[in-house]
């Protein structure tokens, strides 16, 4: 946990904010001065690194944890680095870190390279707030919510709300791999220094190499002596977090895997096989609609700036279970952006036919429709109020455009790449992992998203990920013989959440009631003809995604009664 | 006669121009069509503006409903003396006679049904180009070749080194563009090419990835007609491209699968040796289809057998590919793990 403000010492503010953040750990340490207040609590035992220290009129509060280069420095090592060599220091750290440091009346912010943990902030009323999760800065009653129009157009077409701004005018999110600096009442965030990561070697031997430096970001994040936990879908990421896993740690390793019952398909048999060959403890957990809805709300507010991928709540879920038998739980989530996933030959074979389609703005708009969310929905979903406040070029293909349009980047999936790191990883994936698992005590960790990881997915040729058509190519050479083989080469299938099945029996008048055309109107955001024409599955056009768009209306419209109205989770 | 543009129920006495500004293309007392017809096939294949189509799938949807509607008035007039003749019936026989009357009605209906024929396809085609002369060409109705011109010069330099999973050859350049206009190419990472070459910027790339990737699957997709099935034929004796004929898999059609398509039983193409083109088929019907025989390796019909015969076909959910509207399409897939 992480919050903190400048100014003068308010501790109900201090107290509000621990409150919000409570979920997160159990009792925070606050140090008050007359420059501001930093708040930190420990979530759980975590690898190391993590503390809040003092230095005289210098305060630092670290959550997470430190890797590589960086592995065994502590908050004191960093306080003490700032001290010598100023902001330059704080570029330095590797892991999955939030960093704050109060100088006096100077407030720096730090965000880990990958994005890993989060961090919010926002002025009002010529104070600084920031928190790990933006319920910390919300927690003050008098911080202002005004809806962004852009980032519900935003949160339509990509299922959450990338670059810095949030879904609230005044809140905004830290960049991953960015500092900010707070002084005299003003804001200024710059870019973490480009990494230094000293990779294992360039042999050529890339599946060696990737091997080896997975194996160090599992090790680096391993608590030693615990048991573990590992989500394991049965696709290659998770299979290969857990065959690490169970190579080197020194105390059970407990597996997991979600299915949804029959008639709906899953992939339990290749989940079993990686349990079976890694000797774990494997566990199976269904959900249903009738055991998470009663939770749903709860869900919601614990995610916060509202993410409307459907596997959301299935890992809540899943953490909720979990979270009797370990405190810490690995994933594998990091394979598809880093090492060249499903969503990359579509954009590739776009830009293989002509015709049509090919003018400015050709890649971006592409790129979202071959994302398939709610961008061709947008004109006839939203009010002409809220379209009113929506500019497509700037909200919608802004983000994708130093990406996928920028200078500097001679390979196309390399553009790719960096585009799913930056933009679904660290405002979808890294987030809602951990969200959902902190809303349950527990330690998220994410190996495959290693920032050793990232610059070695980069150093290596292109090809070495795509082949043929072949997604992750050198992920599957590099652990074909330590996992079962109809593991290694099946095609990227997903998870399929059946929402639209859910939608048509046990979610149908849930979501008819949420999404009613009354409340619909009263809030003006939705066009409520449009979101009947939904829930009827009839608006009798090209790929309609009923289920996926229920759900992210759904999701917004409980975050928006939540954080808007002020409705109880 | 409902008006098409503003849904007012005009007189056909008060002329061919609706009071909203809208010109009638079809007089109904004269030609037994009226606009409101065509405009519903147009959106039904279009799916309401937002997919390209073909003129067989316009023609498809419109045959579909022309077919019963040729029986419609009958019908109705007959239901209406019979429920007369029902009640007086009921008055002095009682319930049995209402009954038999009832089953000799379904019978008519039922034998009054088999024996209506939809319209033409030159007749059609008549009216579709009065349509087009009256209001312009549907904006994503396929008649040229789209994608004939090639894309620029990219300045990524490896934007063709990945390959693609499939090459799926079809018979006509038009089902070229309708499944890349709509996007299968992507969905299924497959490069998509006419058996003739087309687009012909493209098939260099094919023989480029043949050569580098001799196991590369190479399948036919091809109407069921006897240019469809010539074309197919004389790939498999002659192949255009650098593969060996017995590892083209051929997907297509052929006149003794038309029995297990609904779509094409509804036009009257059921009894298996009829010419189907494959596009008289909805494009959700065609794109479920083609995914499943893809993924699966064997002709669409052979799936949509097994699926009539309920062992297999589906692709989980509940979306088959005999749903013609848009409740059969993709399955909402997360990350997780």
């Amino acid at each position: 946990m992480l919050y903190g403000f400048s100014g003068h010492t308010d501790e109900k503010l201090s107290m509000s904010m621990a409150m919000a953040l409570a979920h997160r750990c159990g009792a925070p340490t606050a140090h008050a001065s007359t420059y501001g207040t930093l708040g930190w609590g420990r979530l759980e035992e975590s690898p190391g690194g993590a503390g809040i220290a003092v230095d005289g009129e210098r305060v630092a509060a670290l959550a997470g944890f430190l890797t590589g280069r960086a592995s065994g420095r502590t908050v004191h090592h960093i306080l003490d680095a700032h001290h010598r060599r100023g902001v330059d220091a704080l570029g330095e750290l590797e892991g999955v870190f939030v960093l704050a440091l109060m100088d006096r009346d100077r407030v720096h912010l730090v965000r880990d390279r990958a994005g890993a943990r989060t961090l919010y902030y926002g002025v009002h009323g010529g104070r600084l707030r920031f928190a790990c999760e933006p319920k910390g800065v919300l927690a003050d009653s008098s911080f202002p919510r005004r809806l962004r129009p852009g980032a519900v157009a935003q949160y339509l077409t990509y299922s959450f709300v990338p670059g810095a701004g949030t879904m609230l005018e005044d809140l905004h999110e830290l960049l991953p791999g960015h500092r900010l600096e707070w002084h005299s009442g003003t804001v200024r965030v710059v870019p973490l220094p480009p990494e230094r990561i000293e990779l294992p070697g360039r042999s050529g031997n890339w599946p060696a190499v990737l091997s080896s430096t997975i194996g160090d970001a599992v090790e680096d994040r391993r608590p030693a002596g615990q048991p573990v936990g590992a989500f394991l879908s049965g696709g290659i990421d998770s299979s290969i977090v857990v065959a690490e896993l169970a190579a080197r740690h020194d105390a059970p390793v407990r597996t997991y895997s979600i299915h949804f019952g029959p008639p709906h398909l899953n992939e339990l048999p290749f989940a079993a096989a990686v349990a079976e060959r890694c000797r774990t403890d494997h566990t199976e957990v269904l959900i249903r609609p009738r055991g998470f809805a009663p939770r749903l709300r709860q869900a919601i507010w614990h995610l916060d700036d509202p993410i409307g991928d459907p596997i959301t709540v299935p890992n809540f879920e899943l953490a909720r279970r979990v979270s009797g038998d370990v405190s810490h739980v690995f994933n594998g989530e990091g394979g598809d952006p880093l090492f060249g996933g499903p969503k990359n030959l579509p954009m590739l074979l776009h830009h293989w036919y002509g015709g049509p389609g090919h003018g400015p703005g050709h890649r971006e708009r592409a790129y979202l429709e071959s994302y398939r969310r709610g961008y061709s929905e947008l004109e006839q979903l939203l009010t002409p109020e809220i379209l009113a406040g929506v500019d497509t070029e700037r909200d919608l293909e802004g983000p994708l455009q130093p990406f996928l349009s920028g200078p500097g980047e001679p390979s196309m999936l390399h553009r790719l790449l960096r585009a799913n790191t930056k933009l679904k990883g660290a405002h979808l994936i890294l987030p809602k992992v951990d969200r959902m698992m902190a809303a349950h005590g527990l330690v998220p960790l994410s190996p495959l998203f290693d920032e050793r990881l990232i610059a070695l997915s980069l150093a290596m040729p292109p090809e070495c990920k795509l082949r043929a058509g072949v997604e992750k190519v050198v992920l599957k050479e590099a652990y074909r013989g330590r996992l079962p083989r109809e593991v290694v080469d099946r095609p990227k299938s997903g998870m399929r959440v059946p929402v639209r099945a859910w939608f048509r029996r046990e979610l149908r008048r849930y979501a008819r009631s949420v999404l009613s055309s009354k409340a619909l109107a009263a809030a003006g955001i939705f066009r409520p003809e449009r979101v009947a024409q939904w829930l009827r599955y009839d608006t009798e056009e090209h790929e309609s995604r009923y289920g996926l768009w229920l759900w992210m209306l759904l999701t917004f419209e409980l975050w928006r009664r939540i954080v808007l109205e002020g409705e109880a989770a | 006669m409902k008006c098409p543009s503003c849904g007012t129920r005009w007189k056909h006495a008060d002329g061919m121009m609706c009071g909203c500004g809208y010109q009638f293309v079809f007089d109904p007392k004269t030609e037994g069509l009226a606009d409101g017809r065509f405009a519903a096939a147009l959106r039904r294949a279009s799916a309401n503006g937002t997919r390209y189509f073909t003129a067989n799938q316009l023609y498809s949807e419109f045959a579909r409903r022309s077919r019963t509607s040729a029986v419609g008035p009958f019908v109705a007039a007959g239901l209406a003396s019979l429920l007369l003749i029902g009640a007086l019936l009921y008055q002095r026989w009682g319930l049995a006679a209402v009954g038999a009357l009832f089953t000799l009605l379904l019978v008519g209906v039922g034998v009054g049904c088999l024996r209506s024929r939809p319209i033409p396809k030159e007749r059609f085609d008549q009216l579709l180009a009065r349509w087009v002369a009256a209001k312009g060409h549907p904006d994503r109705l396929i008649t040229t070749p789209r994608l004939d011109t090639p894309p620029p010069r990219w300045a990524e330099h490896d934007m063709y080194d990945y390959g693609v999973r499939c090459i799926l050859l079809v018979d006509r350049p038009e089902i070229v563009d309708l499944l890349v206009l709509n996007g299968l190419h992507a969905q299924e990472g497959a490069l998509v090419l006419s058996m003739d070459g087309y687009p012909q910027y493209l098939t260099d790339r094919a023989e480029g990835l043949l050569a580098q990737y001799p196991d590369l699957p190479v399948y036919l997709l091809h109407d069921a007609t006897s240019a469809g099935i010539a074309a197919a034929q004389r790939f498999h004796a002659r192949p255009s491209l650098p593969v060996e004929p017995e590892r083209v898999i051929d997907l297509g059609l052929y006149p003794s699968d038309t029995r297990h398509f609904r779509r094409l039983k509804q036009l009257g193409l059921g009894s298996g040796n009829e010419q189907a083109p494959l596009d008289l088929l909805p494009y959700p019907t065609l794109q479920r289809a083609t995914h499943v025989a893809l993924a699966a390796g064997v002709p669409i019909a052979v799936l949509a057998m097994r699926q009539a015969a309920g062992v297999g076909g589906t692709g989980g959910d509940g979306a088959t590919f005999h749903d013609s509207d848009t409740r059969g399409g993709w399955d909402d897939v997360s990350d997780f793990g």
